[in-house]
């Protein structure tokens, strides 16, 4: 087995990864072409989040998640640059993310990009993000409901995003 | 920066494995043909500048609220 690797990050302290589970950047995050190497992290058990955590700068990292399980209907078609640098074979093979932006002071205000997924090989994880060009979607989708948004008072926690009985604990 | 005036139809070649061509002309715009290697990735200018733009926006948010709605779906997660 290959050697664990120690990774310093700004989130998760010091991480000790399993190299062969690095993601490969086979074609970049656009405007961070210098970041090949990243760690796929899941928030919490439950989370529709997952941290992508830069393995190379300790501060780096996106959110992702999957528009499915925010119920948005998302079918794409990967261009065959990427599936040529995945070496993908088949639809089996891969895992649609697309990332998320979190405002700092209105974080129920998030969204996400369907327009730049990013597509990952789970089984020789490699990833790229790929551009959508002649799709409809956009780079700035809400992903949620607009109308529970601003519903809530100004106290900020964000109960509104609940199912459940307990109401959720704002970070 | 080379400058070539083209007449619709004609073509630019770009290395050995590039081409564009005029497709049509409008009074304010022009439609092109593009061949290239499915390598070489291809983007409207405007359109690559969002992407860099939304990818930064995103780049190492300070918070992410708790979600306790559970996805439909769970992550796979290895």
């Amino acid at each position: 087995m290959a050697e664990t690797l120690k990774l310093q990050t700004s989130r998760f302290g010091e991480l000790s990864v399993d190299p062969t589970t690095l993601i490969r950047m086979a074609l970049p995050m656009l405007g961070f072409e210098s970041q090949t190497r990243f760690v796929l992290i899941q928030h919490k058990p439950d989370s529709p989040f997952l941290w992508l955590q830069s393995a190379d700068d300790p501060d780096l990292a996106f959110i992702l998640t999957q528009p499915q399980w925010f119920s948005m209907a998302y079918s794409i078609t990967i261009p065959d640059a990427a599936v040529d640098a995945l070496e993908i074979t088949c639809a089996e093979d891969v895992e649609i993310y697309t990332l998320v932006t979190i405002p700092d002071d209105t974080p129920e205000r998030m969204t996400t990009n369907l327009l730049g997924p990013v597509v990952i090989n789970k089984h020789n994880r490699k990833a790229a993000q790929i551009v959508l060009s002649d799709s409809a979607f956009g780079t700035k989708t809400p992903l949620l409901q607009p109308a529970k948004i601003g519903s809530e008072p100004a106290t900020g926690t964000l109960q509104w995003l609940s199912q459940s009985a307990e109401p959720a604990a704002a970070v | 920066m080379l400058v070539l005036s083209r007449k619709r139809g004609q073509k630019i070649l770009i290395g050995d494995n590039i081409s564009l061509v005029v497709l049509e002309v409008y009074p304010d715009g022009v439609k092109l043909g593009i061949d290239a290697p499915k390598s070489v990735p291809v983007y409207r200018e405007e359109l690559l500048a969002e992407m860099i733009q939304s990818n930064r926006q995103a780049a190492s948010p300070r918070k992410l609220p708790e979600l306790t709605q559970k996805p439909l779906q769970q992550p796979v997660v290895t």
